[in-house]
Parts: structure tokens; C-alpha cells; sequence
């Protein structure tokens, strides 16, 4: 029996089938990149290595660079502009879309314990500490001339503080040098100058502007005068702890180079902005603390945000947490945030220091609640991004940082959109490096499952007049063009929303056809990337205001273990006056509120135009 | 025996056409005697678009993809059952044996059976496009129509062969379940019901396995609905497989009848 007919028919069948599914592959709509969770690995430009990020905005530390090409090599920064050359070979970062920043400094902090590792995970790539362990001086230095890898922001700082007996500084259970009433402050400066300190810091805190009743033992105004003094001879700067104006208006005459705190007792007065901008003091204002003072929960808010979230430490939870004990006072932070525009417009220099280790606050992540509330105070968020960057490096004298310029070390932060524009943005890191070596970064909360939504119902109010949100990765078009559709949309914050509040979001576009099932809408990711899921199981009813053209929208819920898998769907009607829309996620048959990925508002079918404006959603 | 074979040379192409006729002819009269299979095979894809297509249509779009896709649903059907379910009966029967006996010219069998999936593919498309321009609003410009009736009814082929060679594997009371086992999942998997970007990724990178797939997006692409592969790789496949399983099938008939 000759077989060699079937055997070649079968073949032939196996082998035009086999090649079919090969090449078809490609023509079907890849996954998304940003969809995917996996951490990036990121190049290197360590030592003898090199690396590029192409076409990327740069915030050199004062000025931006719409449009430029930067080279890393061997740590440092090899070239930046427009029209730098990168050389074949070369690893390439994609910087469309992105804003590449000097790492940040903190120029207040006190760090102790994983105090370096974790600020270095939210980009604070050095920190200056205000009180700490002189003893650690000598290896703090080493590591920071160092080029080599580290998971550790370097670290200045003034070791022990002049202070006296009992005062402010001496209560951590730890034994520190203080200045008795009668001593020669000069003595006192010289023995912090020999132990190594980088700069020396005065405390001038009696306690009267936190409490009626206690007070605290503290250094006089001759001390103050005569450390000043002294810290100058020996080439240190002399920066000192104020809480109030008096106090401030002292040491600024006594010649401080900076005040690490603004106080908070009363706004300032015309006097003392004239003669901190005569004498040329800085101010590092610390709002995150005195936020702090007024226990207004801007700490609880860093940590619900889900751009910052997944990266903090049970400590820094912790600590973002934690408030101070006492009746909060809000009039601290409203003199502290009046105060800073004043010395602000009068040209004083800022400085960006959060007081990390304080109750509200955490290494790394403070710095970015700290850069908006810099912006609240009047600073553009240009200016508070110098703050953070060319402004502390040029006051401290760190030569090699703060600024993004050829032969600098390569401390650099990468962040998907534009800080200079909306400082919220510093939030959404995509890189860091350190001494040019790439910073991983694997997800603290990775071991735990997805995120647990953040507390909180609102999602978003469109207040500001952003698109932004409270939590989450944002607000963004979505089309069928994805699936290979045609239909388009767009979306614009519009002021006068639902209830007479101030913004709304208006989604309009035109549904076309080419898709079998067309879609175009605003679709909101409440996780830290596209699609990434959290656990919403807690939430029970998806709740927003909404006003259009009278058409039917859909509300869909993407969820379940698959980026690609169907949305559970429900549809509303927009009409012309304002309404609120309430559905319970128990409606949406078939979604795992357990992998929450995105909430999604579109117009589909039938073909045309579509507007609606939308505001208050809410997952309650 | 000689007299009568010398004799018929003269109108031998006569009788020759004349028994694929009659072939035909009573292959229709068969199947019109057997109404449930006709109706269902034609009411079938119909049924499904009045569901689908109609009446949970909330646009056009819907209605044109369905257009195509149940269009090559109801061809595979008339395909797959006119050929498979009965090749299979007619083997049980000893129809083939007996045919082998008379004086039919050899491929008349089966053309007659190929005649009849096309005109049933035709009429099954012709239904869905009348249903799918009145009903659920779907224009299409001349052109289209008319090249979409002929991807459909053309599409029929390599079922048939597909049929024929399950009828040849099958007995006549297994062929049915066989084809059905066939016939449903490569619906579904070939985004037949659902389009494949509602299937899970894994099914939808894999539907290139199925002719069904290929034939699918060849009517797709001439409502502009394909997912953009090459016209010669679709047609290339399902020439193969046409080919192929005719090939597979005669040689198992000419093995076992």
C-alpha cells in the first residue's frame, strides 16, 4: 500500500498551518509596554560602562532643555544637549515624554537606621543631616567621593549641635556635647570642626511656639553670635534651628549662612525678608514638618499616593503616619507657606528639606510632598525643583551635584511627564541612577499581592484644573485605535463642574467606524502603572456626576489577572443637565474587585460625535 | 457484454453528462426529503444573526461583522454536514460499494455532493445579506456584497474536503457528534461568535491554526474588518487544506470504500 499521497497531504496541511500562526503573530496588537508589570532593568553608566537617554526634557537644576540627548559614562555626565552625538552601540533609554532631573538633595534631614536606602528609592540622591553620629564622619565621607555602586543616598552632616544642657537635641537617649550658660562657644565650634562635622548647626528653640507652658533650656544670643562666628573661622557654615521670628531676626544678624527651619510663630515681616535677603542667608523652610504641626494628613496623603505607595517601607509608613502629639495648628503652616513667598519674591534663597525622621514624614518620599508644598508657597516648579537641586549644591558647596552638566556625577532622576510643569509629576520616577549605576528598584508590596486601593473614596474632583487625581496613575484617553479601530477622543479639564464646584473633565470624540465594537472615552488606572491592579474589594458602588449630549455611555471595569481580558460593563445615559450616576461594582457581572486594573467611561456605538463632562468619581 | 460497450461510444458524453445531472438531481431530491437537515443547515447562521446581529445589535458595526463571520459560520455547516454526516450514512448503507457497481462516471458522486454545499452556501449567504441590509441596517457598496457572497460560497471547499474525509473516518451514527465536534469550537476559536480580541490571548494567537480563521478574515477583509494579514496567505492556507484532506479522503476511499 503506498501511503507517500496521505503522508504529503498531511504534511503539506501541518506545514501550511504552522506557517500561518507564525506569521500572523506579529500583525496582532502587541501588549502595551507600559502595561507590563515586571520592573525595568535599566542601563548602566558606571564605571567603564556607558549609556544614553535620548531626546528626553532636561531640567538641568536651572533651566530646561525642551529636547536633548545625554550621555552617562563611567559615573558621570558625559555631555547633554541638543545636539549631542550618541555613539553606535550605546544602551539608549527612551526619553520621549519623560524629564530627566539632577538627583534630588535633601537639604534637612536626620538619618539614621535605612535613612540613605530609602531616600535613594524616591530619588533623593544625598541628604544633608542636621544632628547625627559624628562618629560614622569619616566613612560617610569615603562613600561619597566614591563612584561606585550604592543602594545609599550620600550623606553630609553637621554630627553634634551646639545646643546646652536639657535643650532641644539632647532628649534621644543618646549622649551629646552641650554648651553650658557660661562657655566659650568658640571652644565648643572648634571640637564639632575636629570631629569632622560638614557644617555646624545652632539650636534656638525654647519651646514657646509649640507650647504656653513648657519651656526648654536653650543657647543665648551671645552663643549664638560668638558659634556663628566660630563655624566661619573655621570654614563651616553656620546654619541654625529657629521657631521664631525673634529668633531668626537674631541669628540673620548675627551673620547665619542659613535658617534650617522658617519659623512658624508669625508670617514674616517686611524687616526680617529685608534683611535675610541684605545678609544673603538661605532658608530651608521644612513645610513637611510644620504640615506636620498643622496635622493637616498631607503625610497619610504621600503614602496613599499610589505613585509613591508601593515603594515605602513599613517605616516610612510608619512614619508618614505618625502625627505630633497635641491640638493641631494650622496657623503654623499658613505663616510657614506666607513666609516662604515673601522671602521667595524678595529673591532669599530656598531650600528644599523635608526634617525626615520627624512624625508625618519619611526619607525619600517627603521630598516630593515637600516640592508641592514649596509650589503652594508661590514657587514656580521650576524653582522648586532648583530648590531641591542647583540651590542646596551651590549653598553647600557640593561641587559635583545638583545640576545636570558634562563631568558632574551622574545622580540622576527620571520621571515620566513634566515636573517643571506640574511638580506632582517628580512622583512618577521611571530611573535613577546613582554614581550612574541604574538604582533598582523592585516594588516593596510586590510579595503582598496587588496594592490595597487607597483610602479615600474620591478618585477624582478636577479641582485643580488638571486632569490629575488623588491616587493612582491618572486620567487618559482611550480609543479602539488600540485594537485597530479608528475612533477618537480627547480630554481637557474644564472649569464649573457638578454642584457648582470649580472643574470637570470634558471627554468628547467621534466614534468610527472600523471595529466591531467601537470605543473612545477617559479611562482611569488606579495603580501606580497602566493596568496595574489593586485589591478595591473594600469598595462597593462606583458613584461620579455627569452632563452630555444625551447619548449612552458605558462604565466598564477592567480587572482579573489578564490586561487583555473583556471589561464588565454597565451603561448610563449623559443628559443635558447634571446627574449623578450610581452603580453598584456588584452590577458589574464578572469583575475580580480583588485585581481592580482601571475604571473606564466611553461612548461606543452608534458612529458620531460624542461629548460629556464628568466629575466626582468616586468608588465608594 | 461487447456489443453493448461498442455501442454507446456515440452519446458516451451525453450519458456522461446526463448521469452527473441526475446525480445531482436526486442528491437535491435527497436532501429536500430530509427537510430538518436543509432547514437547519439554512436556519442555523440565520437564527444566530437574528440574536446577535438584530436584535442585540445597538449599531452597524456589530451587524457587518457578524455579516461575515456567520456567513462563514453557515457555509461550514452546509460543508461539513452535507459532505461529512452523509459520505459517512452512505459508506454505512454500501451506497459507495453499490456505486462503484454502476455504470456512473467515478467523481460524479461527489461533485454532486460539492453542488449541493455551494448552492447551500449560496442561499445561506444570500439569506444573512438580505437579513443584515433590512434588519440591521448594514450598507455595504455593491462590490462588497457581491465578493462577499463569493468568499462565502468559494469558502465551502475546503470544508468539503474537510467533511469528506471525516465521512470517510466516521461511521454514519458517529459522523454527526464528529462533525459537531468539529464544527463548534472552530467557530468559537476562529471569531466566528466573538471577535478574537474578546477571547483569552492564548486562543486568539492560535487562530490561525483553524481554516475556519482564515476564511473568516478573508470575508473580513472585504468588509474591511480583517485583521490586516496578506490576502495569498489566507487563500494559500485554505488551498492546502482543500487539497489536503481530498487527498487524505480519496485515498482512504479507494483503501477501504
Amino acid at each position: 500500500m503506498n501511503r507517500i499521497p496521505e503522508v504529503l497531504a498531511a504534511s503539506a496541511i501541518a506545514v501550511a498551518i504552522a506557517g500561518a500562526v507564525v506569521w500572523a503573530q506579529p500583525s496582532r496588537p502587541a501588549v502595551p509596554e507600559s502595561a507590563a508589570t515586571a520592573p525595568v532593568t535599566l542601563p548602566s553608566g558606571g564605571e567603564s560602562a556607558a549609556f544614553a537617554i535620548s531626546g528626553v526634557r532636561v531640567f538641568d537644576g536651572e533651566r530646561v532643555l525642551p529636547n536633548a540627548n545625554v550621555i552617562v559614562r563611567d559615573g558621570r555626565i558625559e555631555a547633554v544637549g541638543a545636539g549631542v552625538a550618541i555613539p553606535e552601540g550605546l544602551a539608549v533609554v527612551e526619553g520621549a515624554g519623560r524629564t530627566l532631573l539632577p538627583g534630588f538633595i535633601d537639604a534637612h534631614t536626620h538619618s539614621w537606621g535605612d535613612a540613605q536606602r530609602d531616600a535613594l528609592r524616591y530619588g533623593v540622591t544625598a541628604e544633608l543631616d542636621m544632628f547625627g553620629d559624628w562618629n560614622r564622619i569619616p566613612a560617610l565621607r569615603a562613600q561619597r567621593e566614591s563612584l561606585a555602586a550604592t543602594a545609599l543616598a550620600d550623606l553630609w552632616t553637621a554630627g553634634a549641635t551646639v545646643t546646652t544642657a536639657g535643650g532641644h537635641g539632647t532628649q534621644f537617649g543618646i549622649a551629646v556635647p552641650t554648651l553650658a550658660p557660661g562657655d566659650d562657644a568658640g571652644d565648643f565650634v572648634a571640637a564639632r570642626v575636629a570631629e569632622g562635622s560638614d557644617y555646624i548647626k545652632l539650636i534656638v528653640e525654647d519651646f514657646s511656639t509649640h507650647s504656653a507652658e513648657r519651656r526648654l533650656p536653650t543657647i543665648t544670643p551671645a552663643q549664638v553670635a560668638a558659634a556663628i562666628a566660630a563655624a566661619q573661622a573655621g570654614e563651616r557654615l553656620a546654619l541654625v534651628h529657629v521657631a521664631s521670628q525673634a529668633d531668626a531676626l537674631h541669628a540673620v544678624g548675627s551673620g547665619a549662612d542659613g535658617l534650617v527651619h522658617v519659623f512658624h510663630d508669625a508670617a514674616a515681616s517686611p524687616a526680617f525678608v529685608a534683611a535675610a535677603k541684605q545678609a544673603g542667608t538661605f532658608v530651608t523652610p521644612t513645610l513637611s514638618v510644620i504640615a506636620g504641626f498643622a496635622q493637616d494628613g498631607s503625610g497619610a496623603a504621600l503614602a496613599d499616593d499610589a505613585r509613591l505607595s508601593p515603594w515605602l517601607e513599613a517605616g516610612q509608613r510608619d512614619g508618614l503616619a505618625a502625627t505630633f502629639p497635641g491640638a493641631p495648628r494650622p496657623e503654623a503652616l499658613d505663616n510657614a507657606l506666607r513666609s516662604v513667598a515673601a522671602l521667595h519674591a524678595a529673591g532669599v534663597d530656598i531650600l528644599a528639606g523635608t526634617d525626615a525622621g520627624n512624625p508625618g514624614t519619611a526619607h525619600g518620599a517627603s521630598i516630593h510632598g515637600e516640592l508641592a508644598l514649596l509650589v503652594r508657597a508661590g514657587l514656580t516648579p521650576g524653582e522648586a525643583l532648583a530648590a531641591a537641586t542647583s540651590v542646596p549644591a551651590r549653598r553647600f558647596g557640593l561641587a559635583d551635584r545638583g545640576r545636570i552638566a558634562s563631568g558632574l556625577r551622574a545622580d540622576l532622576v527620571l520621571v515620566e511627564g513634566d515636573p517643571t510643569a506640574d511638580i506632582a509629576d517628580t512622583r512618577a520616577i521611571a530611573g535613577i541612577w546613582k554614581n550612574g549605576h541604574a538604582v533598582p528598584r523592585p516594588r516593596v508590596e510586590q510579595a503582598a499581592g496587588a496594592p490595597v486601593i487607597s483610602a479615600g473614596a474620591l478618585v477624582a474632583d478636577f479641582e485643580d484644573g488638571g486632569t490629575g487625581v488623588r491616587f493612582g496613575h491618572g486620567w487618559q484617553v482611550t480609543t479602539d485605535a488600540m485594537a485597530g479601530g479608528h475612533s477618537v477622543a480627547t480630554q481637557e479639564a474644564v472649569s464649573g463642574g457638578a454642584s457648582s464646584s470649580r472643574g470637570a473633565l470634558r471627554v468628547s470624540g467621534e466614534i468610527r467606524p472600523g471595529f466591531a465594537f467601537p470605543w473612545a472615552g477617559s479611562m482611569f488606572h488606579p495603580g501606580a502603572q497602566p493596568m496595574q491592579p489593586v485589591d478595591a474589594s473594600a469598595r462597593s458602588e462606583l458613584v461620579f456626576q455627569v452632563r452630555g449630549d444625551g447619548r449612552t455611555y458605558q462604565a466598564m471595569l477592567f480587572s482579573g489577572a489578564s490586561p487583555q481580558a473583556m471589561p464588565a460593563m454597565q451603561s448610563f445615559t449623559a443628559g443635558p443637565e447634571w446627574s449623578e450616576v450610581r452603580i453598584p461594582l456588584s452590577a458589574f457581572a464578572g469583575a475580580d474587585l480583588a485585581t481592580l486594573r482601571a475604571v473606564a467611561i466611553t461612548a461606543g456605538l452608534p458612529e458620531g460625535g460624542f461629548e460629556l463632562v464628568i466629575d466626582q468619581v468616586e468608588l465608594r | 457484454m461487447n456489443t453493448l460497450a461498442h455501442a454507446t461510444p456515440a452519446t458516451g458524453r451525453h450519458s456522461l453528462l446526463r448521469a452527473r445531472l441526475l446525480e445531482a438531481k436526486y442528491e437535491f431530491l435527497g436532501l429536500l426529503r430530509t427537510p430538518i437537515f436543509a432547514l437547519l443547515t439554512l436556519l442555523f447562521p440565520l437564527m444566530f444573526y437574528l440574536l446577535f446581529g438584530v436584535a442585540m445589535n445597538r449599531g452597524g458595526n456589530v451587524g457587518q461583522y457578524l455579516l461575515a463571520t456567520y456567513g462563514v459560520f453557515g457555509v461550514m455547516g452546509a460543508a461539513l454536514f452535507g459532505f461529512g454526516v452523509t459520505v459517512a450514512m452512505d459508506r454505512d448503507h454500501g451506497l459507495l460499494a453499490l456505486k462503484r457497481a454502476l455504470p456512473v462516471p467515478p467523481g460524479a458522486y461527489l461533485m454532486s455532493k460539492m453542488a449541493m454545499a455551494l448552492l447551500f452556501s449560496a442561499i445561506v449567504s444570500l439569506l444573512l445579506a438580505v437579513t443584515a441590509s433590512t434588519l440591521a441596517g448594514v450598507s455595504l457598496a455593491p462590490g462588497q456584497w457581491l465578493g462577499l457572497w463569493l468568499v462565502h460560497v468559494a469558502g465551502a471547499l475546503p470544508f468539503c474536503a474537510i467533511g469528506l474525509y471525516i465521512g470517510t473516518l466516521a461511521s454514519g451514527s458517529a459522523a454527526p457528534v464528529v462533525v459537531n465536534l468539529v464544527y463548534l469550537p472552530l467557530s468559537f476559536l476562529s471569531g466566528l461568535w466573538l471577535p478574537l480580541s474578546a477571547l483569552p490571548d492564548a486562543l486568539a494567537r492560535l487562530a490561525p491554526v483553524w481554516p475556519s480563521y482564515h476564511h473568516a478574515q478573508l470575508a473580513l477583509k472585504v468588509v474591511g474588518m480583517d485583521a490586516g494579514q496578506p490576502v495569498a496567505m489566507h487563500v494559500g492556507v485554505l488551498l492546502v487544506v482543500t487539497i489536503g484532506f481530498f487527498v487524505l479522503a480519496h485515498a482512504r476511499l479507494s483503501r477501504r470504500g
